[in-house]
């Protein structure tokens, strides 16, 4: 890399000073990137949402507020976790995911009671009574399909759960995994109550896993891999295969007549939070009107749970098909069931 | 390997036995065995579970013990699938002319750049569900569970075992074989006699391919399916159970097993051995069905890494997905949604790579030096705790305790993320150091005598030495350090896994969420900007042409040292 000049002195070569020059400029432009980002408070989100509507929800909130927010998408599960270790992981605000883990959240003094500034447009059902979270949209548990993969193998849309057991769905079922995802636990807990006790709804998941393809992480994870072509059915919260719908791979929601189950997205302040007050304004702007409309905005449906905003038709669940489990009231009994899912289904 | 200086074997039985010990008593233990300070809570779906299924044996062989049953098929088949694919095209780098032959040998090496999920990427978007082969040619999908598992394991870990076989390939005198050839040996004895030759090269490619496997966690994350391996186990504990007691017996089962396979390693292989006759080996188109076929495997792997990289490439532009051409997905990276994760990435690689090359370069010449084996064999042992246990014992520490030595840090950030960034920092530069330390020792022990002991008697400082001697001379060795420190540092998902926060996100963490969910065009454009991130970074920092020097003459070495 080094020449010589006449007097002797060593000279580096132009690759030399081009290596130089490409590590200096790398350097400077990381270096000011992440001092410019950590210089500056900003509030922490722990997002369990869609990520680009996690991203419209910060962006919206910042241009209301002029308050920088700083976003992770973690499952909800993930960030349950995360919240439980205190301090020392700083995190403001919980923002989507079941309002179960929620309770579970709030049961283990995780999180920082706040009354809404427009609590009454929130249905008493759809939030906290002590205020630990609120509700800010609702979702359906029910069946992502592809109509053409469904064709091809010789099979019917799905309109019941045990359909998801048929020999010829084997390796094309995607479900999200209940040891991470709230909307696993949400399957879980529906199939406890659907089939009277842990016993049989653990019998069927054992049964289910056979067809199962993947189990992902996160709970919208399944509509994805249904959209891309990669299995025929996913379980999922059917505003995310309403999402991923489109003319190249049309996609058909579809719900188990037996019944199913529902969630309702919450946002919380930790109880660690070291911006409560901004925490605060970020809840009461989640629960807002502009809140919940940000998902119109950035093409995310979803079900508000103030009356006062729009709710996309092909969001809500038919008549016909009963809500076996509200979102909040099984938490507890789940857990254990989901606890037995890890080291007897799915180790 | 002499027994005077501490004895070779004896030491490393001793540690191994030590370890297999630490290893089956942590297992065997209660969690409280592994939680002394009971530091680990008990909380979440860990409140359920009953307390024999609590111990770290419970844990670890939770489920009949599928996980680490699925851990063990993965690494022997992949071990093997690789070791036999290097062996034939390591012998056809170095046997036969064909063309392309220096375009074959960069592509059987640039899964060492690329970021762990590109060979995933790829093949999810070949032979998966949706995949282009699977639906152009009707076949089933692979790319799911174990098959593809082990079919990306084995381009990922290609590498490794290649340089090794290619190693023990070069240190076979050829004149051995065309002589037998000469004289009548068929073929097939020849390539038994190789096979004898290189036992030790094979191991020691299987096992570091198995070490490679079983540390993995990127692929399992894309591609495993219901494939519980114990690397997605640790990783799902600690990120969403929150059960640090089963994420610490898994950590425990893999630095265990890694402990283990670097020590037998080390046994079979001894010290290196560096290439000290450069007979001119006669290369010659294949002939024969056997050569052809040596030739068609290194054919077949070059051609799957060049296929892997114009596929991300084209995933890159939304090609795959029909949503392009566009940039919007690398858009997305650079200036984007993701700027913040690579800016963050690209500082945790520099500092990294700053901090752990001339450590490194300071660690192996005193290893070097060193008259006992003992400090080298310490420093392999450190190189041989996977990075994803590194990252755990850093995610504990930064979760679990209260101290702030993030005060080390420039004031503005919070002290947490000054900690985060702290511990990222300290967890990179150790998963780096050892490999930098014990190749620039190895390659210090090559150097030929007589330039130091001339620069000695004439009364040359150590200093002196340094720069006018060893630097120039460790040139190309630094260059490749570079390059791989700089790729492990800023690409690789194991260790910082466990670290990204919302205030520190990090590419690699955000590259594997989106091929998780879907998002493959946001993953490859992700892969494709740090491949060409650390492409570039290895074209400016490789060696060039090597210069001649004469070989040894001495058994000494440049240190004063007798070995």
């Amino acid at each position: 890399m080094r020449g010589r000049r006449g007097d002797g002195r060593r000279v580096p070569a132009p690759r030399a000073i081009l290596a130089a020059v490409v590590c200096a400029a790398l350097l400077v432009w990381s270096g000011t990137e992440v001092v410019r980002e950590h210089r500056r408070e900003s509030l922490s989100v722990l997002c369990s949402s869609v990520e680009g509507l996690c991203r419209g929800w910060a962006a919206e909130f910042t241009r209301r507020t002029g308050i920088p927010v700083s976003t992770v998408r973690l499952s909800s599960r993930e960030a349950l976790a995360r919240l439980e270790h205190g301090a020392a992981v700083d995190v403001d605000v919980w923002h989507g995911g079941p309002a179960e883990l929620y309770a579970l959240a709030a049961r283990r003094g995780l999180l920082s009671p706040h009354a809404t500034a427009d609590s009454v447009a929130i249905p008493a059902a759809d939030r906290d009574p002590g205020g630990a979270w609120t509700g800010v949209y609702r979702g359906n548990l029910g069946f992502c399909s592809d109509a053409k993969a469904l064709a091809d193998l010789g099979v019917a849309p799905p309109r019941s759960w045990d359909d998801l057991l048929d020999p010829r769905l084997a390796g094309r079922v995607s479900t999200p995994d209940p040891v991470t995802s709230g909307t696993g636990t949400t399957m879980v807990g529906v199939q406890v109550r659907r089939l009277g006790g842990p016993a049989p709804a653990l019998a069927w998941l054992r049964r289910l896993d056979r067809n199962v393809l993947q189990y992902t992480r996160s709970g919208m994870a399944p509509a994805g891999a249904v959209a891309r072509g990669e299995v025929a059915v996913a379980v999922t919260f059917t505003q995310h295969c309403v999402r991923l719908d489109s003319a190249h791979r049309p996609l058909l929601v579809t719900y188990p007549r037996e019944g199913t189950g529902a969630e309702v997205g919450a946002v919380a302040r930790s109880a660690s939070s070291r911006h409560p007050e901004w925490a605060a304004a970020y809840v009461d702007f989640a629960t807002s009107r502009a809140g919940q409309e940000v998902g119109r905005a950035v093409q995310v449906p979803q079900l508000p749970t103030r009356s006062d905003v729009h709710a996309d038709p092909r969001l809500l669940l038919p008549a016909d098909v009963r809500l076996l489990v509200t979102s909040t009231n099984d938490a507890a009994g789940t857990e254990a069931v989901v606890a037995r899912f890890a080291t007897e289904v799915r180790p | 390997m002499t027994r005077r200086h501490g004895g070779h074997v004896p030491i490393a039985r001793i540690a191994a036995l030590a370890a297999l010990s630490a290893f089956v008593v942590a297992l065997l233990g209660p969690a409280g065995l592994l939680d002394p300070a009971g530091i680990l809570p008990r909380t979440g779906i860990l409140e359920h579970t009953p307390f024999v299924e609590r111990t770290a044996l419970g844990r670890v062989w939770g489920g009949n013990g599928v996980v680490l049953r699925n851990t063990a098929v993965l690494a022997a088949l992949t071990g093997a699938l690789t070791t036999t694919a290097a062996w034939a095209a390591a012998h056809s780098h170095v046997h036969h002319d064909l063309p392309g032959r220096r375009l074959a040998h960069a592509l059987c090496l640039t899964p060492l750049l690329l970021p762990p999920p590109t060979i995933a990427l790829a093949l999810l978007a070949l032979a998966g569900g949706n995949g282009l082969l699977t639906r152009h040619l009707g076949i089933e999908p692979i790319a799911y569970g174990a098959p593809g598992l082990v079919l990306a394991s084995t381009l990922s870990a290609f590498p490794y075992a290649y340089l090794v076989l290619l190693h023990g390939i070069e240190l076979l005198d050829p004149r051995v074989a065309e002589s037998a050839a000469d004289l009548g040996a068929d073929r097939r004895h020849l390539a038994r006699r190789e096979a004898d030759a290189l036992r030790p090269s094979l191991a020691i490619a299987a096992l570091l391919v198995v070490s490679h496997t079983v540390a993995n966690l990127a692929d399992p994350l894309v591609l495993g399916g219901d494939y519980v391996v114990v690397a997605t186990r640790l990783f799902e504990a600690a990120t969403a159970e929150n059960d640090l007691t089963e994420a610490a017996a898994h950590g425990v089962a893999l630095a265990g097993l890694c402990l283990l396979t670097a020590l037998a390693a080390r046994h079979l292989g001894g010290r290196a051995r560096p290439v000290t006759h450069r007979a001119p080996v006669r290369r010659h188109p294949p002939r024969g069905r056997g050569a052809r076929a040596v030739v068609g495997v290194r054919v077949t792997v070059a051609a799957a890494v060049a296929l892997s990289l114009a596929v991300v490439l084209l995933g890159a532009v939304g090609l795959l997905d029909r949503t392009g051409p566009t940039t919007a997905h690398l858009h997305g990276v650079l200036a984007g949604p993701f700027r913040t994760a690579l800016a963050d990435s690209v500082l945790a690689g520099i500092l990294a790579t700053g901090i752990s090359l001339p450590l490194g370069l300071a660690l192996g010449e005193r290893l070097a030096r060193a008259r006992s084996a003992r400090p080298e064999r310490v420093v392999v042992l450190l190189g041989a705790v996977p990075s994803l246990v590194l990252g755990l014992l850093a995610w504990l520490v930064l979760t679990r305790t209260g101290s702030s030595a993030g005060h080390l840090l420039p004031s503005g950030a919070s002290v947490l993320e000054r900690r985060t960034w702290l511990l990222l920092v300290v967890v990179l530069v150790l998963a780096s150091l050892p490999t930098t330390a014990t190749t620039v020792a190895d390659a210090l022990r090559r150097l030929p005598t007589a330039p130091t002991n001339a620069a000695l008697t004439l009364g040359a400082s150590r200093s002196d030495l340094r720069r006018d001697v060893w630097l120039p001379a460790l040139r190309g060795v630094v260059g490749a350090e570079t390059a791989t420190t700089f790729a492990r540092s800023v690409a690789t998902l194991a260790p910082v896994a466990l670290l990204a926060t919302s205030r520190t996100p990090l590419l690699p963490v955000e590259l594997v969420t989106a091929a998780e969910s879907g998002r493959l065009a946001d993953a490859c454009a992700m892969a494709t900007t740090l491949g060409v991130l650390v492409g570039v970074v290895a074209i400016l920092t490789a060696p060039g042409p090597p210069r001649p020097h004469p070989a040894p003459t001495e058994t000494r070495d440049p240190w004063g040292v007798t070995r």
